[in-house]
Formats: structure tokens, C-alpha cells, sequence
């Protein structure tokens, strides 16, 4: 992957199509994320956004159009190439998705270990640091199991931090956390993107946030399996036409 | 309590009005609306008033009886006048009467041929997953031999000890009670002849050749073959599987491979134990129930057993092993995104972790008679 050109359009999702069989989950979807900036993927229950993770970090492949990171195609790329390109990736799943069979500091080790071929001891002092980074200092040596659903949201950022990606997918971070920890979130991204210079992708349909973190931001639908809107959250808000994205981004009060 | 009632009467030719009154309750008997709604369909009026005047309790039995009604005679294009109903009810409605998405038919009773051709297609498919399944698999185990592929050493000796150590005491518990039953059956037939000494015979070569094998194999699907794909699953469920993927850690290699040489590599082991059981089982019923002497039976079972028995057993298990670890494995790793998807994973996998345990059996038994082993 070239260096990446601050402010200049870094993800680029060309056409795509995504379907599972004969369902078109969404249609011809096409936007820009430029570099250092935190992009929104909102949208209803159902209508794609983690899909849409799940296709631009590699795990599904699309029916149709590919997505280009800093002008390389993933889809279009041959295998090592497309191992190089997700290796500058960092994703925060759903719940976690932490390995529940090794403690905290274990799963951030484990691409240090595995990909960088740090000592054991060196790849552990960069997990503590990581943890502590996103303020699970002391948690080290527990297990997924036994931390809250906020903290193993955390501790899955401290891993998608692990190898310093240039760019942070974060699926639903706030879910399931109650309005004081969604907020230290928020902060805690804005933190890294103005300390690490990555650039964000969050899936999220928690209003504060979008509004709090997003610079820019698509809309999904559901029912008519396209993109809705596109632009800065506040912008879309107030200039939006279309009733259902108002009805989504008003239903906030934003100052 | 009054009992519920409706009545229906014509205001004009323009306006029908429904007066519901009683006490409304799903507990007890209320009219159906589809007297009314017939009256609808059959002579549709301008407008449908609803009158609640006389209603004493109700529950949501009023208001589906209403929401059905008013769905009818909207459907007529009638204007529905809910104001002379009390407030709460109005606004039940109102939420009730939304756009309603028809209910899709019940699943089409399916005949017989179809059911069968439907599983049939079913089987077809999960055996061509499970043939790439093993192809891929033998690419990663190879990988992993060779030292190119991603793999914990931790790991592995942690799969080692489940899948061997911790499988020790039921192994030997049926191994044990398998070779005391092979006595009992032997001892029943060979006294007719005066031949108890046989039994030995029987047990001994019984169990290395066929009981102990085919039997860990079959304790191993059940245990470490569901364990397996229940874990695999939990961990697609959480999107485990999908993290290591993204950190660029093929799953085959770092999970399914491991487990495979754990199971290829235990299972001559635990077979061994088990056939060192299933005799002893033999020993106790024979020196026990059947008076022979513990020397006599020893030795009897020694010269009863060539080593090409024993070796026919112990070239069986890592055959055992390696379906067993197959379709635990590939059922895990096809698990869907549901707590569900789990159950039924763990059920096929042992399902079809015993079937191919007793199939691969079948084929090798065939086999190593023609080879005359």
C-alpha cells in the first residue's frame, strides 16, 4: 500500500454489489473516504453495514465492483497482495470477537507474534501498552469471559491497534454501553485519530456518536437496498430529502 | 360480567355502525368478526362507525376484533370513525392499523419424494463441502508438517491432552464393559463344545482387531468430534473465526489442522489402551464367572493373538481419528450465526462422525482380509 496522502480519498468502494445467493443485500454502492477521517456507515437494522465491512475487509467477496485502498484493488488483487493489504487493517467485530481462550494481553500478542515475530516478552509489553491506551490497565491476564461487554469492546480496539493499522473498521463500538461509556469511546477514537493519523471506519446507529465523531457519512437502506445519503452527518441532517434518513438523524437533537 | 357483544345497524344507507359492549376478555367467549366483516364486503357503506358506549373490561380480544374489521372495511375504501371508543382503544388502533404485510402462507405440506429429494440434495451438498473441506484441510495439515503454516505449539498440546489424556476414563470404562460382554457371548456358545478356554481367544482377538478400535472411534465422535464442532461453532458464532482471518491467520491452519494431527496422532494410543481394557475385561468375567485360571487365560490369549492383529487394530485408529476430526471440524467451521447453528452442528458431527467411523471400518475390515492381514 503507498503512504497515504492526508486528506486525500484513501478508501474508494467502486460499484458494489453485495448479495448472499439471490438477496441483494445492496446495489451499486459507491463512496470515497478520505485519509485521517472518521466515516460513519449508518443505516437501519438489516440493511448491510456490517455486510459491508465484512466485503471491504475481505471476508465476503462482492458480486459486483471492488473496493481500492489508496488505488489498489483488493478484490482485483492476487492473494499476497491482498494479505499486505489487510495487514494494515485493524477491525473491532461485533462483541469483540476476542479469542476466548487467551487472556486480554494473548490477543493482542497474537499478531505481534505472529506477523511481526517479536519476542515474547517485547510483544507483551506492546499489548499492556495497548490495553492500558484504552484504559484496561491491570486486565491484562484476564480472560474475555470475565470483563464487561464495554471492556471487551475496548480490549477488541486495543487489538485492531495491535499493528498500528492505517485504517480502524469498528463495528457497533458503543453497542450494548450505557450513555457515560459510549462517550468515552467517542473520545477515545477521536483521541487515536488526531494521535495515530488512521483513518476510522465505524458502523454505528447511536445519534450522539455520529454526530460526535463522524465526518462524513453514508446511509443505508434496507428496503430499497441502496445508498440513501452521503456527506457530513450535520449537513445530511439538515439538508437531507429523502424522510426516512431525516427521520433518523432528527430523531437526535444535536446542537 | 357482562358477556361481550356487538351489535351491527344501518344509519342510512351511508354509515354502518358497530356498538360493542360487556366486558371484553381472551379468557372468555367473544364474537367473531367476521359476520360483520361479511356485512362489509357483501353491501359496502360510505363509513364505519365504531360506538363503545356500553363497554365495561377489555382486553386485546377487543381490539384485534376491531383492528380486523376496520382492516376490511378499509380495504373497501370505507372511512373508519374510532372517536366514539375510549381513548386508549383509539390509540391501540391507530398503532394497529399500520400497513400490514400479508402472512405469508404456511409451508406447502411436502410429499414424500419431495422430502427425499430435498434431503437427498442436502446430503449431496455437505458431502461436496466436505470433500473440498479435506482437500483444503490436507493442504493446511501439510503446510503445518512442513513448518509453513501458522500454528501454536501451545495449542496443540493442549488439543493432545483432550483428545488423549482426558479421553482416558471413559475409554476404558467401555473398552472394559465391551470386553467383559465379548466373554459373556463367547462363554454362552463355547460351553456347549466344553471350549470355555476359547473365550480367550475370542476376547483377545475380538478386541485388538475390531471392539477396541471401532469403539474408541465411536466414544471419540461423541466426544471429542462434538467438542470440536461446538467449539469451532461458538467461535464463528463470535466472530472468532472471522477476527483470525482478518489478522491474516488461516483458520485452517490455526484451528482445524491442529486438531486433526491431535486426533491422527492419540487415537493409535488410546486404541492401544483400550484394547489393553477391553482383555482385562475378558480376564475378570473369565477367571471370575467362569472358573478358568488367571495363568491359563493369559497365556491362552497371548497365543491366540498374532501381532498382525494387533496391528490391523492400530492402522485402523488414525483412520478413525481422522474422520472423527474431519467432521467435527468441518461441521464447526460451516456453522451459521445463530446459538442454534450450534446444536445442530454438534449433532451432525457426531451423526456423521460415527457413520464414517463404522463405514471407514467396514472398508478397512474388507481390505485387510483380502490383504490377509
Amino acid at each position: 500500500m503507498p503512504t497515504p496522502i492526508p486528506g486525500a480519498d484513501f478508501v474508494t468502494v467502486d460499484g458494489m454489489t453485495m448479495a448472499y445467493g439471490d438477496f441483494v443485500v445492496q446495489r451499486d454502492l459507491s463512496f470515497s473516504i478520505r485519509q485521517g477521517t472518521i466515516f460513519v456507515v449508518m443505516g437501519d437494522s438489516g440493511s448491510g453495514k456490517s455486510t459491508l465491512m465484512r466485503h471491504m475487509i475481505g471476508l465476503d467477496r462482492p458480486v459486483g465492483g471492488d473496493v481500492r485502498y489508496a488505488g489498489t484493488p483488493y478484490w482485483g488483487s492476487p492473494q499476497p497482495e491482498q494479505h499486505r493489504l489487510r495487514s494494515r487493517f485493524g477491525v473491532l467485530f461485533q462483541g469483540a470477537g476476542l479469542l476466548s481462550s487467551m487472556t486480554l494481553s494473548e490477543n493482542i500478542s497474537l499478531p505481534l507474534l505472529a506477523h511481526l515475530k517479536v519476542p515474547p516478552e517485547e510483544a507483551r509489553e506492546v499489548a499492556v501498552t495497548k490495553l492500558a491506551l484504552v484504559g484496561l490497565g491491570g486486565f491484562e491476564d484476564s480472560y474475555p469471559s470475565e470483563v464487561s461487554g464495554g471492556m471487551r469492546n475496548r480490549a477488541g480496539l486495543a487489538r485492531a491497534l495491535a499493528l498500528d493499522p492505517d485504517i480502524l473498521f469498528l463495528d457497533e463500538p458503543s453497542a450494548g454501553l450505557d450513555p457515560l461509556s459510549a462517550r468515552h469511546l467517542d473520545d477515545l477514537i477521536l483521541e487515536l485519530r488526531a494521535s495515530l493519523g488512521a483513518t476510522f471506519i465505524v458502523i454505528t446507529h447511536e445519534l450522539p456518536s455520529i454526530f460526535a465523531i463522524g465526518d462524513d457519512a453514508i446511509f443505508l437502506d434496507g428496503e430499497r437496498h441502496q445508498m440513501m445519503a452521503q456527506g457530513p452527518p450535520r449537513e445530511m441532517a439538515e439538508t437531507t430529502t429523502d424522510p426516512k434518513v431525516k427521520a433518523f438523524l432528527q430523531r437526535g437533537q444535536y446542537p | 360480567m357482562a358477556a361481550a357483544e356487538a351489535t351491527v345497524h344501518r344509519d342510512g344507507d351511508e354509515t354502518l355502525v358497530v356498538r360493542v359492549s360487556g366486558d371484553w376478555s381472551l379468557e372468555a367467549a367473544a364474537p367473531a368478526p367476521s359476520a360483520v366483516e361479511q356485512e362489509v364486503r357483501d353491501a359496502p357503506p360510505r363509513r364505519l362507525v365504531f360506538q363503545a358506549r356500553e363497554l365495561g373490561r377489555w382486553d386485546s380480544s377487543l381490539v384485534s376484533y376491531l383492528a380486523s374489521i376496520a382492516e376490511v372495511a378499509r380495504g373497501e375504501g370505507l372511512t373508519v370513525d374510532t372517536t366514539g371508543l375510549p381513548k386508549g382503544l383509539q390509540h391501540l388502533l391507530a398503532l394497529a392499523g399500520g400497513p400490514r404485510r400479508p402472512i405469508p402462507p404456511p409451508h406447502p405440506h411436502q410429499t414424500l419424494p419431495t422430502r427425499v429429494g430435498v434431503a437427498g440434495i442436502d446430503v449431496g451438498a455437505h458431502a461436496a463441502g466436505m470433500l473440498d473441506f479435506v482437500g483444503r484441510a490436507s493442504l493446511a495439515v501439510r503446510d503445518v508438517l512442513l513448518g509453513r503454516g501458522h500454528f501454536e505449539r501451545r495449542d496443540f498440546w493442549l488439543l493432545v491432552e483432550q483428545t488423549g489424556g482426558a479421553a482416558l476414563p471413559l475409554v476404558a470404562v467401555i473398552n472394559f464393559l465391551v470386553g467383559a460382554v465379548l466373554a459373556f457371548l463367547g462363554a454362552v456358545q463355547l460351553e456347549q463344545f466344553n471350549a470355555t478356554i476359547y473365550v480367550a481367544n475370542l476376547v483377545g482377538v475380538g478386541t485388538v482387531r475390531e471392539t477396541g478400535a471401532l469403539m474408541t472411534g465411536i466414544v471419540m465422535a461423541g466426544r471429542t468430534g462434538a467438542s470440536f464442532a461446538a467449539v469451532l461453532g461458538t467461535m464463528m458464532v463470535n466472530s472468532e473465526v472471522d477476527a483470525l482471518e482478518t489478522m491474516n491467520f488461516p483458520p485452517m491452519e490455526f484451528l482445524v489442522a491442529p486438531r486433526i494431527l491431535a486426533m491422527i496422532l492419540m487415537m493409535p494410543l488410546l486404541v492401544l489402551y483400550a484394547d489393553l481394557f477391553g482383555i482385562l475385561g475378558g480376564f475378570v468375567v473369565a477367571t471370575g464367572l467362569l472358573h478358568l485360571t488367571p495363568a491359563l487365560y493369559l497365556t491362552q490369549t497371548r497365543e491366540a493373538m498374532v501381532f498382525g492383529d494387533v496391528m490391523v487394530g492400530l492402522l485402523k485408529a488414525p483412520a478413525f481419528g481422522a474422520v472423527v476430526a474431519l467432521s467435527g471440524t468441518y461441521f464447526g467451521m460451516t456453522t451459521g450465526r445463530t446459538a442454534s447453528s450450534v446444536g445442530i452442528s454438534t449433532t451432525r458431527a457426531v451423526v456423521s462422525g460415527i457413520l464414517l467411523v463404522i463405514v471407514v471400518d467396514a472398508i478397512l475390515t474388507v481390505f485387510f482380509y483380502a490383504v490377509k492381514l
